[in-house]
C-alpha cells in the first residue's frame, strides 16, 4: 500500500453550502414508489436534500463559500498561491472551473488553476493535492468542491433521486511548518468504471437526439444516456467489501485506529453505508460525522459539506483533532487521509440563495 | 447452519434465537434494501457465493438463502 505522508500543513478554515432547493425526500420519492416512500427512506436514512436551481452552477456555490472563508479568515488575494477545483460537473466542459474562480476573485496571474475531475472520492485527492502546492510554494491553497449532480439526473430514476444532491464548498489550506502529520492513501478500480456514470454526450458517444429520450428500465424508472446511471448493487458491494477492508488496511499499516484518532468523517454515501463502515472500523456511531440524513448524497462535497456544518459540535475544543477522511464512489474510486482539524479555524455552513451571499 | 442464523443476525443486528431457517426474512422488522444488500455480501464474502439481485428476490426464507451457500 502506498501512503503519502505530508507535513506542517494547517486548514484556515472550511466554508460549505447548499443550494437553494430544499427537497422533503418522503414527498419527492411517493411520486415514483407510492407507499414504499417511507421504506426507502427509513433504508438509506435521507430525509432531505438540496437541489439547484437550473443554471445555478458548481463554481457559483463554491464562490460564494470562498469569499466568505477569505473575509472571514482575514486571507489577502495575493496570499493565494493556487486554486485547485473538484468537480465532475464543471459550469463549462470547457474552459475548467478554476479559471472562473480565478477571475472572480481576483487572484494573481502567475499562479497555477487547475480542475480535478473526480466523483465521490475527491475531496482527499483535492486535500492532498494541495497540500503539495502549499508546501512547495510556502502560499495558502484554496481548494474547492462542489458539484450540480441534479443537472445530470433523471427526475424519474429509481437510484439515484432517493440519494443524490447537490453542494459547494470552499477549504484554505497555508503551510505552518508544524509537526502535524497527514497520511493519505488511494484506490482504484476501473473494472468498476461502468458501475456508476454518464453514458452518452462524451467523446466517445457524442450526443444525439435519441440520447434525449426517456428509455423505461425493468425496475420501473426512466432515464435517458444523458443522465446519471448507478448500478447500486455494485456500489455498496464495492463500499461494503472492498473500501471497508482497505480503510482497516490503511489504518493498521499506519499504526492508528479508532482509538487513535479522533473522529471519521466518510463520504456520505447513505446513512446506512456509513453506519456499517463506521461500526467495521470501530468508530462509535458518535464519532462518525453525519450530515446526509439532512442534505443528502452531495458526491465529493459531501466531506467538507460534513466538516463545516459539523465542527461545532464535533471537534474536541482544547487540541488539534486527529480525523480520518474518506470518499468513495464512480471509477471506481476511492481515498482516505488523516488529517488534523483545527478547532479554531474557520467552520460555516449556509444556504446559497444566488443574492449576494456573504 | 448455526453459523448462517449467526450471520444473518449479525447483518439485522439482533440475536440469532430471534429466527430460524423458516423465517420470512423480508417480514422482519427491519428489512429494508440495503439490508438486503447487506445478506448478499455477506453471502459473498463468507460462503464465495455470487448471486444477483434477481435471484436474491426469489428467496422467501433464510433456508432458501442457506441452499444457496452450500448447494453453490
Amino acid at each position: 500500500m502506498q501512503v503519502f505522508s505530508m507535513k506542517g500543513m494547517h486548514i484556515d478554515g472550511i466554508v460549505a453550502c447548499v443550494p437553494e432547493q430544499k427537497i422533503d425526500n418522503e414527498i419527492a420519492l411517493r411520486e415514483m414508489y407510492g407507499e414504499e416512500a417511507k421504506l426507502i427512506i427509513d433504508s438509506t436514512g435521507i430525509k432531505t436534500r438540496y437541489i439547484a436551481n437550473p443554471g445555478t452552477t458548481s463554481s457559483a456555490l463554491c464562490l460564494a463559500c470562498a469569499e466568505k472563508l477569505l473575509t472571514e479568515t482575514n486571507t489577502n488575494t495575493e496570499d493565494i498561491g493556487a486554486v485547485i477545483f473538484v468537480t465532475f460537473t464543471p459550469d463549462r466542459l470547457m474552459p475548467f472551473n478554476a479559471s472562473l474562480i480565478h477571475e472572480k476573485l481576483g487572484l494573481s496571474k502567475e499562479i497555477p488553476a487547475f480542475d480535478i475531475s473526480l466523483a465521490c472520492s475527491g475531496y482527499a485527492y483535492g486535500m492532498y493535492v494541495a497540500s503539495t502546492f502549499a508546501k512547495a510554494s510556502g502560499k495558502k491553497v484554496l481548494l474547492l468542491d462542489g458539484d450540480i449532480q441534479s443537472a445530470y439526473m433523471s427526475k424519474y430514476d429509481k437510484s439515484t433521486v432517493p440519494v443524490m444532491a447537490d453542494a459547494g464548498s470552499a477549504t484554505l489550506l497555508s503551510c505552518d511548518n508544524g509537526d502535524n502529520e497527514w497520511k493519505f492513501t488511494f484506490y482504484t478500480d476501473g473494472t468498476g468504471r461502468d458501475s456508476l456514470m454518464i453514458p452518452a454526450a462524451g467523446s466517445e458517444r457524442p450526443i444525439k437526439t435519441e440520447d434525449l429520450e426517456y428509455k423505461v428500465y425493468d425496475d420501473g424508472g426512466k432515464r435517458r444516456d444523458i443522465d446519471i446511471y448507478m448500478d447500486g448493487f455494485a456500489i455498496f458491494k464495492f463500499v461494503a467489501m472492498d473500501i471497508s477492508k482497505w480503510l482497516g488496511k490503511f489504518l493498521s499499516e499506519i499504526e492508528e485506529s479508532a482509538d487513535t484518532i479522533d473522529s471519521f468523517v466518510p463520504h456520505q454515501a447513505n446513512m446506512y453505508m456509513i453506519k456499517k463502515m463506521g461500526k467495521k472500523l470501530k468508530f462509535a456511531w458518535d464519532d462518525t460525522w453525519q450530515s446526509g440524513d439532512e442534505v443528502g448524497n452531495s458526491a465529493s462535497a459531501t466531506v467538507p459539506v460534513t466538516i463545516a456544518k459539523k465542527a461545532g459540535e464535533m471537534l474536541k475544543k482544547d487540541k488539534n483533532n486527529k480525523v480520518l477522511i474518506s470518499g468513495f464512489g464512480g471509477g471506481l474510486s476511492a481515498s482516505a487521509g488523516i488529517i488534523t482539524l483545527d478547532p479554531n479555524a474557520y467552520y460555516n455552513f449556509f444556504q446559497y440563495t444566488g443574492k449576494g451571499d456573504k | 447452519m448455526e453459523k448462517f442464523l449467526e450471520l444473518v443476525a449479525e447483518v439485522f443486528e439482533i440475536e440469532p434465537d430471534e429466527i430460524a431457517m423458516d423465517t420470512v426474512f423480508r417480514d422482519l422488522d427491519d428489512f429494508c434494501s440495503m439490508v438486503g444488500f447487506s445478506l448478499l455480501v455477506m453471502m459473498e464474502d463468507e460462503y464465495g457465493v455470487k448471486m444477483s439481485v434477481d435471484e436474491f428476490l426469489k428467496c422467501i426464507t433464510i433456508q432458501d438463502l442457506y441452499d444457496r451457500c452450500v448447494k453453490d
